[in-house]
């Protein structure tokens, strides 16, 4: 009755939870709030409202519905989800619920080598850190914080310490990219998993002010050419543009949850349709509001031909679309540019 | 191997979820996934539910619900738990 098998199993439950609406994976905002101040956030402001914030209880109820509607991964992010004075307790719970609970966070409140182990024992399954160089001035100048550098780096290492899975997520900007290969040969020989993404996002209330950090057209290419001569598999891979393929997940096999229980399709589309701690997941799930996100096709959006080699790399967002351009279905300049770079590779 | 005096426990470790009357189970230390089938996912909610069956009980189940004999239900319960015993998604001990 029970199959030990891999990938197969995991895209299995994948392309159901997207077929049938269930989220496998849910983000928990814990707070808006932050110990760092990067230049790219996409975060409007670092306050909470005291009014509106989540109690423990809350938080509680908000997992129990996520796992009664289907989720598996909870991922804690923010702000910074440590800032959370419920943070420990939120953890715990999840994992004693049955979640695979991982989480995004710039480390810096992980001092200890205790705070790494107890991250251990109170069931964290993966921590992704947000490390932009190896170099401190440039990591620095993205956080605005000084000494943040030491501090992430000094983290990474006790959670490895501590038998944790660790990752790496550095967002490639026009500061960074020439210090990306560097960090990425330093997580080879750490045995961290490191992924690099260039697109920036605007922030969540549609200020523009992130953009100015994004990679240029050249800058993309170098990169990408670089890169795929250093590691070939790496390079980018098409995916066949069909008509009738939805353009994303969001709102369908995964979901996010702000810090004031508002329930969102993905962390880039702000539109609340409910909130969670006062009603039912599948009251606010079935909402036919919802289905304007969840339904976009690649055939809706605009200005793509299909018989371009660029439409098979075409990542189309229609949350960073919306934020950037008041459109969904209008792809940016940005993300057309990023497409016509993969495809001349 | 399966006694009458042991009892069985889900090792809370193990990220899960059903779905469809499916489970899929993660063992994030082998990096695996498992998959249980519709039998498999009732005698799991079980044992969500009652955190220590034994074998008789957890066979008694099985024979029930699915309208099996007993000795095919044994079978079928026995594989069921030495497999997830094997990656150690469950823990036997005395009752
Ligand atoms: C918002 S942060 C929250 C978690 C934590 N504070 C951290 O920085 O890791 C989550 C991830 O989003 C990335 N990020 C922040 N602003 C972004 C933007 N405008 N576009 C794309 N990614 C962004 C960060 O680099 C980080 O990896
Ligand atoms: S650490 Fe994360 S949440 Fe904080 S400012 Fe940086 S990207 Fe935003």
């Amino acid at each position: 009755m029970a199959t030990p098998q891999n990938l197969d199993i995991l895209n299995k439950w994948r392309l159901k939870s997207s077929a049938s609406w269930i989220p496998l994976q849910a983000s928990l905002e814990l707070t808006n709030r932050c110990n760092e101040r990067c230049q790219h956030c996409y975060i409007p402001s670092f306050k909470d409202d005291p009014k509106k914030v989540l109690s423990l209880h809350d938080w509680y109820l908000v997992l129990d519905k996520l796992k009664k509607a289907g989720t598996l991964y909870i991922v804690l992010m923010g702000g910074e989800a440590m800032l959370s004075p419920f943070f420990w307790d939120i953890l715990k719970y999840s994992h004693s619920k049955g979640f695979h609970t991982s989480m995004i966070t710039n480390g810096m409140k992980i001092k200890t080598q205790e705070t790494a182990d107890k991250l251990r024992n109170f069931g964290i399954k993966q921590m992704s850190f947000s490390l932009y160089s190896l170099k401190p001035h440039v990591h620095d100048f993205l956080t605005r914080v000084k000494g943040s550098h030491q501090k992430t780096i000094k983290a990474i290492e006790l959670c490895q310490n501590a038998g944790l899975e660790v990752g790496v997520n550095a967002l490639l900007t026009n500061a960074n990219i020439d210090d990306i290969f560097d960090l990425e040969d330093w997580c080879i020989e750490k045995n961290i998993v490191f992924k690099a993404d260039p697109t920036i996002t605007p922030k969540l209330d549609g200020n523009l002010d992130p953009l100015k950090l994004r990679a240029s057209k050249e800058q993309l290419l170098y990169f990408f050419r670089a890169r795929t001569k250093k590691f070939p598999k790496s390079k980018p891979k098409p995916e066949t543009y069909i008509e009738s393929t939805h353009v994303c997940n969001a709102g369908k096999g995964k979901c996010a949850i702000t810090a004031y229980g508002d329930l969102i399709p993905c962390i880039e589309i702000r539109e609340a349709f409910g909130n969670l701690v006062t009603e039912d997941f599948s009251e606010i799930w079935k909402k036919e509001s919802m289905n304007k996100w969840r339904n976009i096709l690649n055939q809706d959006l605009k200005g793509i031909d299909p018989k371009s080699k660029s439409s098979n790399f075409c990542e189309h967002c229609p949350g960073i679309s919306n934020n950037e351009c008041n459109d969904p279905l209008q792809p940016t300049q940005f993300q057309k540019d990023l497409a016509q770079v993969k495809a001349s590779l | 191997m399966f006694y009458q005096n042991k009892t069985y426990k889900i090792n809370t470790d193990n990220p899960w979820q059903c779905m469809d009357q499916e489970t899929i189970i993660l063992s994030p230390k082998s990096n695996k996934a498992h998959e249980l089938n519709k039998a498999g996912t009732y005698l799991w909610n079980h044992m969500q539910e009652n955190n220590t069956p034994s074998l008789n009980e957890l066979t008694e189940l099985l024979s029930v619900k699915f309208n099996i004999n007993g000795i095919e239900a044994k079978t079928d319960t026995e594989l069921f738990l030495k497999s997830l015993i094997e990656q150690q998604i469950l823990v036997e001990s005395d009752s």
